[in-house]
């Protein structure tokens, strides 16, 4: 059943008749176009960037408020909800040479993408004046859901004013999210009664209830079997939380599913969020055995996310126990006949219903919609803050390289 | 990349951790931070599902409320409602749950005695509007010609009764229902 053939690159669904006799469904298609012509180089954080590392330490000078004030700012991280009007038009391309996992071995990897991190606004904000720290950046999200809006007026920070090498940037950007229980504001995304009204709290009945889901079950109702809301919720919390300090993280999530009444749903999410989604036939050694699979350095998914923990002869999915083996995280959603013990963040609900699956895919996407939005955000930051020190400096001046992005601003702007 | 695949020893994170601090992995994997700031409620760690024995069982309780007494009693009279249940509409209310709404109702006044409210709530049911069918007066009828047939009466009703029961019923009102429905046919 793997291994078949069918067009890479193409869109849209089955054209006539199947190629091979017993092919099921569609071949399992690339969720984002290969590499763009003409997109950018990919930037990275730690590659030889001259200014970067050239960049002097920061003194506290009468101009400055110990904090790195960036003078007149570019971004505008408060439109980052409505960011495709200002930026450029490239969607988060992960730069990984990591494939999708197809079940056809002439998919080799995906190469890597122009990274587009760069959010940076064509309009000048110069009369603004507004100075970011970088301190404000790196704060949880607010309760209105959008990033933090920063403050107006740098604030003195010493440890901030001295950040000198990029390592240290990025070890504080990593760290500083985990030091704040709830970071991303995971919580106001759901409530027992939002879980409640999508019918999360419907299990099976009596007589398929697994054992190992006991201590997640209210009570039976007539012999089907009631999920606790409350423990639901706080493992929802959780689950969501990891995933979105781990999409912080530029890591690689595989949504899996071997349902195929919400297929096509969960390879959505997977493409709106920029993410990864394998809902057909599991091939054998696909975790165990990538390199053999798909080429000799191959990234592996750092997180699976399981919509349906159970394949459709009920039995438990290959890829939990290779993705327990393989030592890579697990979010999933389990209902009452399925094992939870595998899984790293279990969430204990129905994944029968439609509702119910609509609205966990809703809260991974946005879930991990805003985990990248932040990173990006920071990212931009370092670069503004990097762009800074080295116009300060007035000397050895190479225009810096993203400059040259598509759309972004160009240096004259900045003053 | 040195890993550990034995998933039925220990947890990823032991693992992980102990591949570290051995030395054996050099590069920290990415979710290892995330999982020491936020661990799951339990740690995962691989168990066997064994089976139960004897008459050990589920710790997990059912699920009644003191309406389901009223419920019974509503459905062995009228039988499952007139009015279909529409699933869609969340504040959607049948015809057992106007029922139960009035019982209590009456239940709060001061009324006691259990049958005489039941008629009252038929009664003020059928002044809002809805008719109620008796099922019993419908069984009455079969049930005098099978009688008369056969001499396993006994069983014939029993099972006629459970033909009948749309709604499953909670055990111990399941033994109730039957007898009260003996009466009413005995005499005829």
């Amino acid at each position: 059943m793997g291994g078949g053939s069918g067009t890479g690159g193409g869109g849209g669904r089955l054209q006539g008749a199947p190629r091979a006799p017993g092919l099921a469904g569609r071949p399992w298609r690339p969720l984002f176009p290969r590499e763009r012509e003409g997109a950018p180089p990919p930037q990275r954080l730690h590659s030889s960037e001259p200014e970067a590392s050239a960049a002097p330490p920061e003194r506290c000078s009468p101009g400055n408020q110990g904090a790195v004030p960036l003078g007149a700012l570019l971004l505008d991280t408060c439109e980052a909800g409505g960011a495709g009007s200002q930026a450029p038009a490239q969607r988060f391309e992960p730069t990984r040479r990591f494939c999708y996992i197809s079940s056809r071995k002439s998919d080799k990897r995906v190469p890597g993408c122009g990274r587009s991190t760069l959010w940076v606004g064509t309009g000048t904000s110069s009369a603004d004046n507004r100075t970011w720290s970088l301190r404000s950046i790196l704060e949880p999200l607010s309760p209105r859901g959008s990033p933090a809006q920063g403050r107006l007026g740098g604030r003195k920070d010493p440890s901030w004013g001295l950040l000198t090498s990029a390592e240290n940037f990025h070890d504080k950007v990593l760290s500083e999210p985990l030091k704040h229980s709830d970071f991303f504001n995971v919580k106001e995304l759901f409530s027992v009664k939002s879980l409640f009204d999508a019918r999360v709290h419907l299990g099976h009945k009596a007589g398929c209830r697994h054992r190992f889901m006991e201590p997640y079950i209210f009570g039976s109702r007539l012999g089907q079997d009631i999920i606790d809301l409350e423990q639901t919720a706080t493992h929802l919390q959780l689950a969501l939380n990891f995933t979105a300090h781990m999409a912080y993280r530029k890591a690689i999530i595989l949504f899996v599913s071997r349902n195929r009444q919400f297929s096509h749903l969960i390879e959505t999410t997977a493409r709106d969020c920029g993410e990864y989604a394998h809902t057909r036939y599991f091939k054998g050694g696909l975790l165990t055995n990538a390199p053999l699979l798909f080429g000799p350095s191959v990234r592996l998914p750092d997180l699976l996310i399981f919509l349906h923990t159970l394949n459709n002869v009920f039995e438990p999915h290959v890829a939990v126990r290779d993705a327990a083996k393989m030592n890579i995280p697990t979010v999933g959603i389990v209902d009452t006949n399925c094992n939870p013990c595998l899984i790293t963040y279990p969430v204990p609900g129905n994944d029968d219903s439609p509702p119910a699956i609509q609205l966990f895919c809703g809260l991974f996407r946005t879930v991990i919609s805003r985990a990248k939005e932040k990173r990006r955000q920071v990212e931009a930051m370092y670069r503004l803050q990097g762009h800074k020190a080295a116009e300060g400096m007035d000397l050895k001046s190479h225009p810096p390289q993203e400059h040259r992005q598509g759309g972004s601003v160009s240096t004259s702007q900045i003053h | 990349m040195a890993g550990s695949r034995l998933e039925t020893v220990g947890s990823i994170f032991s693992r992980t951790r102990d591949l570290i601090r051995a030395g054996v992995l050099k590069k920290k994997p990415l979710w290892l931070d995330v999982y020491n700031a936020f661990p799951p409620m339990k740690e995962p760690v691989f168990l066997r599902p064994r089976l139960r024995y004897g008459k050990a069982k589920a710790d997990i309780q059912d699920i009644f409320y003191h309406e389901d007494r009223i419920r019974v009693k509503f459905y062995s009279a009228y039988g499952s409602g007139q009015k279909a249940f529409d699933l869609l509409n969340p504040n959607f209310k049948s015809t057992c749950q106007r029922f139960v709404e009035k019982y209590t109702e009456l239940q709060t006044l001061g009324e006691t005695d259990e049958d005489k409210l039941f008629v009252e709530t038929g009664k003020a049911l059928l002044a809002e509007g809805i008719i109620l069918r008796r099922l019993g007066e419908a069984r009455t009828q079969e049930g005098g010609h099978i009688s008369q047939k056969s001499e396993h009466t006994d069983l014939k009703t029993l099972l006629m009764l459970e033909e009948n029961q749309p709604q499953q019923v909670p055990q111990e009102e399941h033994l109730k229902a039957p007898e009260k429905r003996m009466k009413d046919l005995s005499p005829s």
